[in-house]
This record gives structure tokens, C-alpha cells and sequence, in this order.
């Protein structure tokens, strides 16, 4: 026995097979028939099950530079303001300092280290609808902060809500966590959700300051993007791709909710996105 | 033939035990039946045992062998994060990537072995029946199709799947199916000590056309 006479016997087996759908009638026909109401059932079935629809909104916004205590968005979007408005000069001036001169080292170090920005804090008011026929247990609420630029994601971080085992009978409400709004923290590492900052500030000062014909905008941006990470390459390709509207770049919260039976329903919550600087 | 859906079986608190004890009973019972029918040319009844034993074992590789690579598929092509399973991946792989990490970390929770252990316990039991390599084929191809299908609209209901998704896992299990019966009965064509034989023409009309496969 060899492999050429296995090879052979294993293609009169597939004729064999082939033709059993033809000559086995009696066997195939009823499957069949059976297969089709059997998914219909399964498609019933599949609507009793609990579905979970889950609803978030944003209701706060804070954030923390490195040293310094968590500020509201607009309290902390001024202070960021600032810092950027000592910082851009200095690197903008650069061609014309003398060797001797050191640009504001103080100020540089806030937005070049990893931990630039190393606390964010959403508040989220967020409840869960069970549409099923069948009631169901609440068993984890998870958060991740998610960035997507040029339709590529990364995850910024990780948050578990506190525990929640909400029973959920049919077509009933629950809401997760403080119904004023679930305070949600995220430890950051590295510059992603600070760059969002970054372009959102420069991008708006710029719709602000520019002529509205002003066709060339995005390259205006994109070229003090890169004034503004002087240093660091990459950075300049972050900040520059996220500017880019083509790229749609955002920054969104994404709920998780899990039922006992492995079922999931999840919601995107929005914080950032392109349409702020284009 | 959906790897994913056997996970959800021990989320939905099934018990795992008790697909054991099915696995423990149909291991007893379904190689001795297969045994008994077996041809009596093939030797005496342990002799005979000991040869369905083996090709239940055949068979079961065979099985999880498919299961493994419909796991691959789904994971490589359809399934965009590993973790979390929805579209919200960190992790930018081309499908290749997905396909190695996969093989490399493959394993099947302790329900869903004993989920596939039954399975392959039945198909291989339905498929002994056959007395030659075309019946084998035939009788392995239909079991495995049924098994595979009733297997499948469980899970679709219990895993909460899509029509499409139910629809792409009976394409998957029509063609292991067919490949299952044909691998299956070279397999056991070879356990049995057939395929020493000269080789036959394939009764495919049911007619003699001379001795026995």
C-alpha cells in the first residue's frame, strides 16, 4: 500500500460520496428538510434569548498633567493652552537662537514624557435594556478608552466598573452604577490622549484665526504640529495623522456589559473627534 | 464546527461533569457495539475491539483535526480580536500572524474536549457499521454531517450566533463532512487491513461487482 494507491482510494471515496447526494435520496431529501425548519427555530429561539442593549452618555470630563491635581476639561484645556503657548514660540524661534540658547526645558519636559498626562477621569451615565423574552443577571461592566486613528485602534486604557449583579427581567431597565453619573478613572501611559488635546487646541485656534478661505488650513496645522514635537518624530507622525480629517481620528469610550449567559452588549461613548479641527 | 461556541458552554453554567459521564458511557458501549457488527473476518471479538478502538481514535483525530481548523478560519479571517471578539482590537495582525498564534496556543476548554470526544465517539460508531471502504464513506460523510449540523444549531442558540454565522458553519460542516468521509474510511480501510487487498472497482450502484471492498 502506497501513497499514489491511498491518493486513489481516497478520490473513489469522494466519488462515492458525490454520488450518495444523487442515489441516497432518501436519506439527504429528509435532512435537508429538516435543516430548514430547524433554523428557523434556532432563529426564534436566538430572539427569546436576553438581548442587551446598552445606553452611555458623557457627563464629565477631567483630566491631570503630571504634578498636578485632576482639573474639569475647560479648567485644564486653559492650562494646557498655556503651557503650549511658552512652548511654541521657543521651538518656532529655533533657527534664529544663538547656540548658547536652551529653549524652556521645563516646559518641554511636561509634553515629552510618558507619563505627560497620566490621569483621565469620565463620568458616565449608563444604563442597560434587556429586550429578551428571558431574564437575565448583570455579571461585568468593563470600560476601555480607545483611540482610533486612520480606522487603526489602540487601546489608551482599561477600567472595570465596580461590580454590578443587576438582575434584569424582560424589557427592564437597569441602571449601571450612580445614576448622577459613574465616575470612571484610567491610569494613561504615553502621549496618545494628550496629542488629542494637542491638535484639538492648535486646530481650533487656527479655525479661529484664519480666514475662512483659507484652503491651505491642514497644512498650516500639520506644519505647527511639527514645530510643536520638534524632537520627536513619532510624535510628529501622531500628532500630524490625527489632524489629518482623511484619517477620522477619534478618542471614545467603548461600555461593555456581560449577562450570566455570556451575552454582551456594548456602546460607544464619544469624547474626541476629527470634527473639532478640520 | 464552531471552536468559539463550545467556550460558551461554561458560561451558561453547564455543567461539564455530566457531558463526561456521556463521554465515559458511550466509550464503553459504542466500540463494543461496533465490535459486535463488525465483520467477523477481521478476528475474534477482542481482536475486533481493540481495531474499532483504534479507529475511534483515528476518527477522533480526524474530528478535531476539523474542529481546529474551522477555529483556525474563523480566528485568522473572521474574528477580529482575540480577547475581546468584537472590533475593538489593539492588536493589528495579518491574518497569517493570527493563523500562527493560533496553532501555537490552540486548546479546547475541558467541556469542549468532551464535547468533541462524544461526537467523535458517535461518527465513528455510525461509521463502523458499514461492512466495506464505500460504505464507510457514505455512512461517515451522513453521520458527520449530522452530527456536526445538530451540534451547530444548539450552539447557534445557545451562543445567541447570526443567520449568517449558522449559515457559513453548515457550509464548514457539508464540506468536512464530505472530506471526514472520505479521509475516514481510507483511515479505517487501512485499520481493518483492507486496502492489502487488490484493489475493486467502488460499488456505487449497490451491485456486486465482485468480491468485498
Amino acid at each position: 500500500m502506497n501513497v499514489r494507491d491511498c491518493v486513489r482510494n481516497l478520490g473513489d471515496s469522494l466519488r462515492v460520496i458525490g454520488e450518495d447526494f444523487i442515489k441516497g435520496k432518501t436519506f439527504w431529501l429528509p435532512v435537508v428538510l429538516a435543516i430548514v425548519p430547524s433554523v428557523l427555530l434556532a432563529t426564534k429561539f436566538r430572539s427569546n434569548m436576553p438581548q442587551l442593549v446598552v445606553a452611555a452618555e458623557l457627563v464629565g470630563q477631567q483630566y491631570a498633567l503630571k504634578g498636578q491635581g485632576v482639573q474639569d476639561r475647560e479648567e485644564f484645556i486653559e492650562g494646557l493652552k498655556r503651557k503650549i503657548e511658552s512652548v511654541l514660540p521657543a521651538r518656532a524661534a529655533l533657527p534664529f537662537a544663538t547656540p548658547s540658547a536652551s529653549p524652556a526645558r521645563e516646559a518641554e519636559d511636561v509634553f515629552s514624557d510618558w507619563d505627560a498626562m497620566p490621569v483621565a477621569v469620565y463620568t458616565v451615565k449608563a444604563r442597560v435594556t434587556n429586550l429578551g423574552a428571558l431574564s437575565t443577571t448583570i455579571s461585568r461592566v468593563s470600560v476601555r478608552l480607545i483611540e482610533s486613528v486612520g480606522g487603526r485602534m489602540s487601546w489608551l486604557g482599561y477600567a472595570d466598573w465596580p461590580k454590578e449583579e443587576a438582575k434584569l427581567p424582560q424589557g427592564q431597565i437597569a441602571i449601571l452604577g450612580n445614576p448622577a453619573g459613574q465616575a470612571i478613572g484610567f491610569k494613561l501611559f504615553g502621549s496618545n490622549l494628550l496629542d488629542f488635546q494637542i491638535v484639538e487646541i492648535i486646530g481650533r485656534g487656527l479655525r479661529q484665526h484664519l480666514a475662512k478661505d483659507t484652503s491651505n488650513r491642514r497644512e498650516i496645522l500639520a506644519s505647527f504640529l511639527r514645530v510643536f514635537a520638534l524632537n520627536n518624530s513619532f510624535r510628529q507622525d501622531h500628532l500630524v495623522s490625527i489632524a489629518d480629517p482623511a484619517n477620522q481620528a477619534r478618542v471614545f469610550l467603548v461600555i461593555e456589559v456581560e449577562d450570566v449567559y455570556g451575552r454582551k452588549g456594548l456602546v460607544e461613548c464619544p469624547i474626541m473627534d476629527y470634527g473639532a479641527w478640520k | 464546527m464552531s471552536d468559539y461556541g463550545l467556550r460558551s458552554l461554561e458560561v451558561t453554567e453547564f455543567r461539564g461533569e455530566i457531558l463526561w459521564v456521556a463521554v465515559v458511557l458511550a466509550a464503553a458501549i459504542l466500540p463494543m457495539i461496533s465490535a459486535l457488527t463488525a465483520k467477523r473476518r477481521s478476528g475474534n471479538l477482542a481482536k475486533r475491539w481493540i481495531i474499532c478502538w483504534i479507529a475511534n481514535i483515528g476518527v477522533f483525530c480526524l474530528v478535531l483535526f476539523g474542529f481546529m481548523f474551522q477555529g483556525l478560519v474563523d480566528y485568522a479571517i473572521t474574528q477580529p480580536d482575540p480577547f475581546f471578539g468584537d472590533q475593538y482590537s489593539p492588536f493589528h495582525l495579518s491574518w497569517w500572524q493570527k493563523g500562527t498564534i493560533y496553532l501555537k496556543s490552540v486548546s479546547f476548554s475541558t467541556q469542549g474536549l468532551a464535547a468533541i470526544v462524544l461526537l467523535s465517539l458517535i461518527i465513528s460508531w455510525a461509521t463502523l457499521f458499514g461492512k466495506n471502504r464505500r460504505q464507510w464513506a457514505i455512512f461517515g460523510c451522513r453521520a458527520a454531517f449530522l452530527a456536526y449540523v445538530i451540534v451547530d444549531i444548539v450552539l447557534a442558540i445557545v451562543n445567541d450566533s447570526s443567520i449568517q454565522e449558522l449559515m457559513k458553519n453548515l457550509v464548514f460542516d457539508l464540506i468536512g463532512a464530505i472530506l471526514f468521509g472520505a479521509v475516514a474510511s481510507v483511515l479505517i480501510s487501512l485499520i481493518f487491513g483492507e486496502m492489502s487487498l487488490r484493489r475493486r472497482p467502488v460499488d456505487v450502484f449497490g451491485k456486486k461487482l465482485g468480491s468485498p471492498v
